[in-house]
């Protein structure tokens, strides 16, 4: 048991040593809408909508205007690359179905990914 | 989140690019490195085909806006590169082929993000503008690092990624060792006794 404790003792200063620093990374995942910005004013009415996402094919969205309707969104293209690290690096591109209302609040929810239990836009704003 | 419409449509001129390319060398050859300059008032996606890494990033409207703070990215070790730009609605409106590098930088580790992440620049935008015009010919003092392309190059740097590699061999040894101690000992301490 001893021998077991001095070999850990010696692994991991060798181990560690080898390396210079070490790097705090946190996985999330999930899916944020990116664009319009959250709280924007003076949105344009044909305004594309982007979601970043670390899983295309497990995204969803919805866009609900302060009326309580929902707009229905068209999927206009994704970016996606290798995945290279942890972070939602794959885009998906999306336009409202019609053009939006002039001076209308609206309320873009995107969900969907490896860990995003709520829905993101819901989420109180920092 | 939420957003409030105006009363206008969407300008759908794309922005206007500049391009500032550098090479950097690298133990596999010369890697391309990039600025882009840009005035956004939405962001942009650059995706990056390499040969080590194919990544997609998206230039923010807020922080990428002067050319003050130009944002850099690695091309990866390429003769030319073709990354593409995309705009808010998903639509390509660049993808320069880019090949000549302005300047060569002396050698640098490419900067990855904590996570991995895709390589940035390793010069700042400052470090950038010090360096002198054009990739100058290798002196003598540089002949026995090797050269191409312009760029001296340098032995490469020891990889740092052996760490976890070797406290996984670290461990398994004591593992196997406590092992060989249980079996010459007989039943493990923790072994549900018979009935």
């Amino acid at each position: 048991m001893r021998a077991q404790f001095v070999g850990l003792l010696l692994a991991i200063p060798l181990a560690l040593s080898v390396s210079g620093t070490a790097h705090a990374c946190s996985c999330v995942g999930g899916s944020y809408p990116v664009w319009p910005p959250d709280g924007a004013t003076e949105v344009a009415l044909d305004a594309p909508i982007v979601v970043a996402t670390s899983d295309l094919a497990a995204v969803e969205t919805k866009l609900t205007a302060d009326d309580g309707s929902e707009i229905k969104l068209v999927e206009k293209g994704r970016l996606e690359m290798g995945r290279t690290d942890c972070v939602n690096h794959h885009y998906l591109f999306l336009t409202p179905r019609e053009p939006l209302q002039p001076q209308r609040k609206y309320i873009l929810l995107a969900q969907g990914g490896v860990f995003n239990p709520f829905w993101r836009g819901l989420l109180p704003v920092q | 989140m939420s957003f409030v419409t105006g009363n206008a449509l969407r300008d759908p001129t794309p922005p206007e690019l500049s391009f500032h390319l550098y090479a950097t060398p690298q133990p596999e050859g010369p890697a391309l490195e990039l600025f882009v300059e840009a005035q956004l008032t939405e962001p942009v996606f650059i995706a990056v085909s390499g040969q080590l890494s194919s990544y997609a990033i998206s230039l923010p409207a807020s922080v990428s806006s002067s050319t003050t703070d130009p944002f850099g990215l690695s091309l990866g070790v390429v003769d030319c590169a073709t990354p593409t730009f995309i705009d808010v609605a998903g639509n390509t409106f660049a993808s320069p082929r880019l090949c000549e590098p302005s300047k060569c930088s002396a050698p640098r580790t490419p900067v990855w993000g904590p996570c991995g992440g895709y390589p940035a620049s390793p010069l700042s935008w400052e470090d950038w503008q010090k360096l002198p015009d054009g990739c100058s010919a290798p002196t003598d003092d540089d002949s026995a690092k090797g050269s191409d392309g312009g760029c001296a190059l340098q032995p490469a740097a020891p990889r740092r990624a052996l760490q976890a590699p070797l406290l996984l061999g670290a461990l398994a040894l004591l593992w196997r060792a406590s092992q060989r101690r249980s079996q010459k000992g007989g039943s493990a301490p923790d072994a549900p006794a018979a009935r």
